[in-house]
């Protein structure tokens, strides 16, 4: 089990991470007129898969349900 | 076909639906059970961020820029990550101040003042007072366009107020906004039934945004590909496939300012901040509400790209797109699903943003300038929560018609999303003064006021102006040329610099200033007050801080401060709340720093912070402290918690270590009683995995402990801790296992209980050890029990059979000794007559019968002597009596009595003595003479040739200082021995060595047993060494024998003098004994001494005797007639002229306690039956004697055989009987002298004295008492004596028959 700390260290990295990829450059990877995934657009493709990618990391992280009171480890 | 009248009632009956709604939330609140304290509702009211701009405006913007629209979403999704540790911060450091908007907030941070309030307010207020605006454009254009169904008309006309729904629409907006939203004086408290209505709108909003989304991509079009393979052919829509068209620094300042404005817009900071329930909804939120955006945004593309694609002319707003396409479909019931949707967006937007901004608006703006208008009076009156509740109510009302005049005014003008950009441009203003009041302690008041009014002021310029300008307000010059026509102050290109879009540049200066004033700023100044000081610890600091610095003086009055409160939150709502503190204190409340504080709190809650803070100062005077001292203070406190901090931070891994491997199953358990936390140990011995447990209550608690368990819990809560609780917890496999449980309650650094930790043992095993112990022990003592009853029983029967043996065996023993009497004198009549009889028998057959009578009656006689011998030692009849023994002589004593016999049998005879040996033992002659005679008597039965070996020796023992020695001696003869098996028989009574008859041998097999008790009784031991046909050894050891020293031996040497050689000089002696036998002995006795002897019958004539006749001694016989002895020696004793003539007490019955009597009264006294030595030896020491040497053996004494007795004529009859028996004893007489076997001769004795008695014949008795009593002495030589004169015994019974019969 991660400690609370921990648990803070990943949601920062996962922070740092989404900022990463919703800026540029790393979004113009994905800028492209031709590439699709499905059909769709590769932009559109990539930029809601990713988010839902950092979604799912938050909530293996946080937990689905409640955590314990107050820890305060910030 | 979708009626007007079916629009217009359902933009009435949906808010309908909201006022149920909340109603029935805070219904439930009222009754305990809040429906919106949850991470779920707690999310989707955040989604109140989602407005009408999102409904309709992100479509359009998606249909002009393509994905740009997304950062709008994106931003704040991944600020929502960072909301655990910002948001959380917010919400406890509003919670503790009790802030109720982000004005108070900032104001509260830089000291509580109403310059930065006020500011933070206007902000707010020319920011998002736009915003507002756009809402109530927005549903005014869905409605325009739905009313014109199925008409797609997007640029309606402006209608008259009374005419336009829109109106309508903010009247209901207003009745709902003051009905729940301001129903409370006290703002911080929350509005759960708008906070219900809000929820419900964002569930609304997103099922009809997505009911429209899929209506548009699978109902329209042939699903998203379909849409976007359309619109690839399209050029002008593939461009928007990429970010060509908007570029990234857009798309970058949107996400920004969008992360911004989640946290900082009223709204969000009203629904995130204040509403909050729990602060730990906040993780959850974290992914609910981003969880949301993607969904609600899932359809924007397509139902842009399906809009642009079925409205290619352009002559439809892409802003009503979501209305438009279900109704070219028409589609009736959807375009009505969109246009609640959109009215939801637009409605919760309003309601919460009214009462954020209203709440500001009326404690930061309105509140403090009527409180300082004098003429009004205010401060006369003493209630003013009516008003402030009035104030707010009013306030909520003008926003929102202002919002809606705005709207008539501006509105056609601008675009949706230009409007809701600028406002977020204008929150982001915020942020240098709010992050950097949370996390910098060195920002200032002056800092934020010069960065927030300059970051605002540029805001002002750069976006706000120019939009005025473009909507024709202000001259258009302004943008194209600048302020005043400079250049470099044009608003879209300030000081020349080109971005190229109006919202970068914008946010560039305002920001840039913001920060640059606020950092640099704080940096050059101090905090301008302690409050301001304290305020930025207690912010900064707020996870830490446990104390709160107070700086209010105790001299004030409460009534004062009560009436204050009073006039502001109303008399009951004051009473409440000061019996709720009171409640907490535990006491009466009483003057304090403490009382004042939680006044401002309370007061600041209706009516903020800063206004607050002035009101109490009013009253209670602040403490006069030297700013530094507060710093001082501050700073060391947080420094040391810091420290403190960092350790624990450092050291939480190595705690996680030791509870990973600690051998002890360990349970982390929250307040609720889930668990929290398992160990590796625990997951061992339980059975769960931490992954399993986690969150879950552990069902591990047996049925039976459930009481116990619910018990210990209370007490914990209660803050008690237990230690090695000994219960019973199940595994996960159901397995009962017993453990040893310690429990204590976890509480956080602010000492707060958060749950509690329990460690256990599992003490299975040794439970069941202890258990099996138990029974084996309890098994144990059973089976103790029984057998020391058994063997109690035993003892007892072993004790009970012993004595009935000992019983038996006394019994027995006396019984023999009878008997043995008994038989003996009939066997005598048999062997006499017998005897006779084979004189007068001269048949050979006959004769031959006679002799085998004869022999076997004399066997039978033998064998009744040992018996009673035997008898006697058992019954313990046989006292010892201890005299000076002289070894050695008494050794060659014995040796020469064998002597003859051993010459017969050519033995040869070897004494073996050591020259040292003592020369005088305490031992008991007789006895040690009876066991020589035994053994020598045997060996020599036994030898045929060879020698006989007799030997002595002895030992000193250490610990007796040479008192005591063990006497050894051994007798070893060359005769057949005895077989090695056989030597534990021979001692036993009756025992003879096989083959071995009494006809051969001789001896009843009594002798060695008799010998054995003899030793036994001395303390002694014998043992046996032989080998057949080489000889036998008989070692005897006598334990512990007393040595007698020399002088002692000198002063008894006479012991050993022959009483025989002794002559008394000339004395007389006075016997008293009533009977006459008795003087008749002492006389035979006494005879030879020549003494005068004088006789009495009793004591009286005694007394008269010695009166007389003064004899030299008295012999006293104690039990007499007329006076017996003790009466006569007392009358002797007492009289002067008789007292010194010495009396020798002589008695038959001497009892221990007569023996005491006597020996105090009496000189000294003898014991009958007399002994001749005894007498003698005991008168010589009152008598003067002479001692002649070596006087030949006499013991004529006894009765001397020749003396011829008067007898009666009975006595004369049975004479001849009497002579024949004699004379048949004359050949055992030889036999016996020829064995000297003492016990042989002692029966003899006996015999012959009891046929004197019996046949009345007294010189019979008599000769053989003095034999019998030479016998007791072992006195050899006399022994011989009486042997050789059994023959003048007889002759002298043939003389009397011979004279009687000449008579």
């Amino acid at each position: 089990m991660a400690s609370q700390k921990q648990k803070n260290a990943r949601i920062i990295i996962l922070f740092l991470i989404g900022v990463a990829f919703f800026n540029y450059p790393l979004l113009s990877l994905f800028s492209s007129e031709e590439g699709t995934i499905f059909n769709i657009p590769l932009l559109y493709a990539c930029v809601y898969i990713i988010w839902f990618v950092i979604i799912g990391c938050t909530i293996i992280t946080v937990g689905v349900h409640q955590d314990y009171p107050s820890s305060h480890t910030d | 076909m979708l009626q007007k009248y079916v629009v217009i009632s359902t933009a009435f009956i949906y808010p309908a639906l909201l006022f149920a709604i909340a109603f029935y939330a805070e219904k439930r609140v009222k009754a305990g059970r809040s429906i919106i304290n949850n991470p779920w509702v707690y999310s989707l009211t955040i989604a109140v961020y989602c407005t009408a701009w999102t409904f309709y405006g992100s479509v359009g913007r998606a249909a002009n820029t393509g994905l740009e629209f997304l950062a709008v979403y994106t931003g704040p999704s991944l600020m929502a990550l960072l909301w655990w540790f910002i948001l959380r911060k917010m919400i406890r450091i509003s919670k503790i101040h009790r802030i109720t908007t982000i004005a108070d907030f900032i104001s509260s941070r830089y000291g509580k003042t109403l310059m930065l309030s006020g500011l933070v307010t206007i902000i707010a207020v020319v920011g998002v007072m736009p915003y507002i605006t756009l809402q109530l454009k927005a549903i005014s254009t869905s409605l325009d366009v739905i009313i014109q169904y199925p008409q797609i008309i997007t640029t309606p006309k402006m209608s008259p107020v009374w005419q336009d729904s829109a109106f309508y629409v903010s009247l209901i907006a207003i009745v709902f906004t003051i009905l729940f939203g301001a129903r409370h004086i006290d703002a911080a408290e929350r509005h759960e039934g708008m906070v219900a209505a809000v929820a419900f709108e964002s569930v609304v909003k997103l099922f009809a945004f997505l009911a429209v989304g899929l209506f548009v991509t699978y109902g329209i079009y042939d699903g998203v590909g379909d849409i976007f393979e359309k619109a690839r052919a399209v050029p002008k829509l593939r461009a928007l496939f990429t970010f060509e068209t908007s570029g990234y620094g857009n798309w970058t300042w949107i996400t920004f300012l969008s992360m911004m404005s989640i946290m900082f817009l009223p709204r969000q900071f009203q629904i995130m901040v204040v509403e909050n329930v729990d602060e730990n909804h906040v993780r959850q939120a974290a992914w609910i509400f981003p969880l949301y955006l993607l969904i609600i945004n899932f359809c924007v593309l397509q139902l842009a790209f399906g809009g642009m694609l079925r409205f290619p002319e352009g002559n439809v707003n892409p802003d009503t797109f979501v209305l438009a396409l279900p109704m070219v479909e028409q589609n009736e019931f959807l375009t009505l699903i969109a246009f609640i949707g959109g009215l939801s967006a637009a409605t919760s937007m309003i309601i919460v943003a009214t009462i954020a901004m209203s709440t500001m608006v009326s404690n930061d703006l309105v509140l403090p300038i009527l409180l300082r208008l004098r003429f009004l009076k205010l401060d006369n009156r003493r209630d003013l929560s009516g008003l402030i509740l009035g104030i707010r109510r009013i306030t909520i009302a003008l926003i929102i018609l202002l919002g809606y005049i705005n709207f008539r005014l501006i509105g056609s003008s601008y675009a949706l999303v230009t409007i809701g950009l600028m406002s977020f441009a204008a929150v982001a203003q915020f942020a240098p003064a709010l992050l950097g009041g949370i996390y910098w302690k060195g920002g200032t008041r002056l800092g934020a006021l010069t960065g927030l009014s300059g970051g605002f002021l540029l805001w002002l310029y750069t976006m706000f102006l120019p939009s005025l300008a473009q909507s024709g307000w202000l001259p258009i010059s302004f943008i194209e040329k600048g302020l005043f026509g400079i250049t470099l102050l044009k608003p879209y290109q300030l000081f020349g610099l080109e971005m190229g879009d109006w919202l970068g540049h914008g946010c560039f200066w305002s920001l840039l200033v913001n920060i640059g004033c606020y950092v640099i700023i704080s940096l050059l100044t101090r905090h301008k007050d302690m409050i301001e000081e304290k305020q930025a610890a207690s912010f900064v600091d707020v996870f830490k801080q446990e104390k709160e610095v107070l700086f209010w003086k105790d001299d004030f009055n409460i009534s004062d401060l009560k009436r204050l409160l009073i006039r502001f939150l109303g008399q009951e709502k004051v009473e409440k709340a000061l019996a709720d503190y009171a409640l907490t204190l535990d006491k009466e409340i009483d003057v304090s720093p403490e009382l004042a504080n939680y006044a401002e709190k309370l007061l600041s809650g209706a009516i903020g912070v800063s206004a607050a803070h002035i009101m109490i100062s009013s009253i209670v005077q602040e403490m006069p402290l030297r700013i530094d001292e507060v710093i001082d203070v501050l700073d060391e406190e947080i420094s040391e918690r810091k420290l403190a901090e960092e350790a624990l931070g450092e050291t939480e891994e190595e705690y996680r270590t030791v509870l990973e491997i600690s051998p002890y199953p360990m349970v982390v358990y929250d307040m609720e009683g889930n668990t929290q936390y398992v160990n590796l140990a625990f997951s061992h011995v339980f059975g769960w995995t931490l992954k399993e447990i986690k969150s879950k209550k552990t069902d591990y608690v047996p049925e039976n402990k459930w009481a116990e368990t619910r018990k210990m819990l209370e007490k914990v809560k209660q803050g008690e801790n237990f230690s090695n609780f000994e219960t019973i917890r199940y595994t996960k496999q159901g397995k009962k296992i017993d453990v040893n449980m310690s429990l204590a309650i976890l509480k956080n650094r602010n000492g707060i209980t958060r749950g509690s930790v329990v460690v256990m043992q599992d003490i299975t095993d040794r439970k069941r050890a202890d258990e099996e112990l138990k029974n084996y022990r309890d098994h144990l003592e059973k089976l103790v029990a029984e057998r020391t009853k058994r063997l109690e029983q035993q003892t007892t029967e072993l004790i009970r059979s012993k004595e009935s043996a000992e019983t038996a065996n006394h019994a027995k023993s006396v019984f023999l000794a009878n008997m043995s009497h008994e038989i003996r004198t009939p066997m005598n009549a048999i062997l006499g007559f017998t005897e006779i009889m084979k004189g007068k028998v001269f048949e050979p057959q006959l004769s031959r019968y006679l002799e085998s009578i004869h022999s076997s009656g004399k066997s039978l006689l033998s064998l009744i002597d040992d018996i009673l011998d035997l008898s006697k030692v058992e019954a313990g009849k046989l006292e010892l009596s201890y005299t000076n023994v002289f070894p050695k002589e008494l050794f060659e004593e014995i040796c020469s009595l064998f002597e003859q016999k051993m010459n017969d049998k050519g033995l040869e005879l070897v004494i073996d003595i050591p020259p040292d040996l003592p020369k005088v033992l305490l031992l008991d002659e007789t006895r040690l003479k009876q066991i020589l005679i035994n053994l020598i008597g045997n060996a020599v039965k036994f030898t045929e040739k060879g020698h006989i070996k007799l030997s002595l020796n002895y030992r000193y023992l250490d610990d007796t200082q040479g008192n005591r020695i063990d006497f050894v001696f051994s007798v070893e003869d060359t005769g057949k021995g005895i077989s090695e098996n056989q030597f534990d028989y021979i001692f036993e009574s009756f025992s003879q060595l096989k083959g071995q008859g009494i006809s051969q041998l001789g001896g009843t097999g009594l002798g060695l047993a008799i010998t054995k008790h003899l030793i036994k009784k001395m303390n002694g031991d014998i043992s046996v060494d032989s080998e057949v046909d080489k000889g036998t050894i008989f070692t005897i050891i006598l334990k512990e024998v007393k040595i007698v020293s020399i002088e002692t031996t000198e002063q008894l040497q006479h012991k050993r003098i022959n009483i025989d050689a002794l002559h008394f000089e000339k004395s007389s002696v006075l016997i008293v004994d009533d009977i006459q036998s008795n003087r008749e002995i002492l006389r035979i006795f006494l005879e030879d001494y020549h003494l005068n002897l004088i006789e009495a019958e009793n004591g009286f004539e005694a007394i008269e005797i010695v009166k007389q006749h003064h004899p030299h001694l008295i012999l006293l016989d104690m039990r007499m007639p007329v006076m017996d002895g003790y009466e006569t020696v007392s009358i002797l004793k007492n009289d002067n002229d008789l007292k010194q003539i010495p009396v020798i007490a002589v008695t038959a019955f001497a009892m221990k306690e007569d023996e005491k009597i006597i020996s105090a009264l009496c000189d000294s006294y003898l014991k009958k039956p007399l002994n001749k030595t005894d007498l003698i030896f005991e008168m010589m020491k009152y008598l003067p004697h002479t001692i002649t040497k070596d006087k030949p053996v006499d013991i004529s004494e006894t009765g001397s055989t020749n003396v011829i007795f008067e007898t009666s004529a009975e006595v004369l009859e049975t004479l001849p009987e009497l002579l024949e028996i004699l004379k048949n004893e004359q050949a055992r007489c030889r036999e016996i002298s020829k064995r000297m076997l003492l016990n042989e001769i002692e029966s003899f004795s006996i015999e012959l004295k009891e046929l004197g008695t019996q046949y009345n014949y007294p010189p019979l008795a008599n000769w053989g008492e003095g034999f019998y009593s030479s016998v007791m002495m072992v006195d050899i030589k006399k022994i011989e004596a009486f042997f050789q004169d059994f023959q003048n015994m007889i002759n002298t019974v043939e003389k009397q028959i011979e004279i009687s019969r000449e008579d």
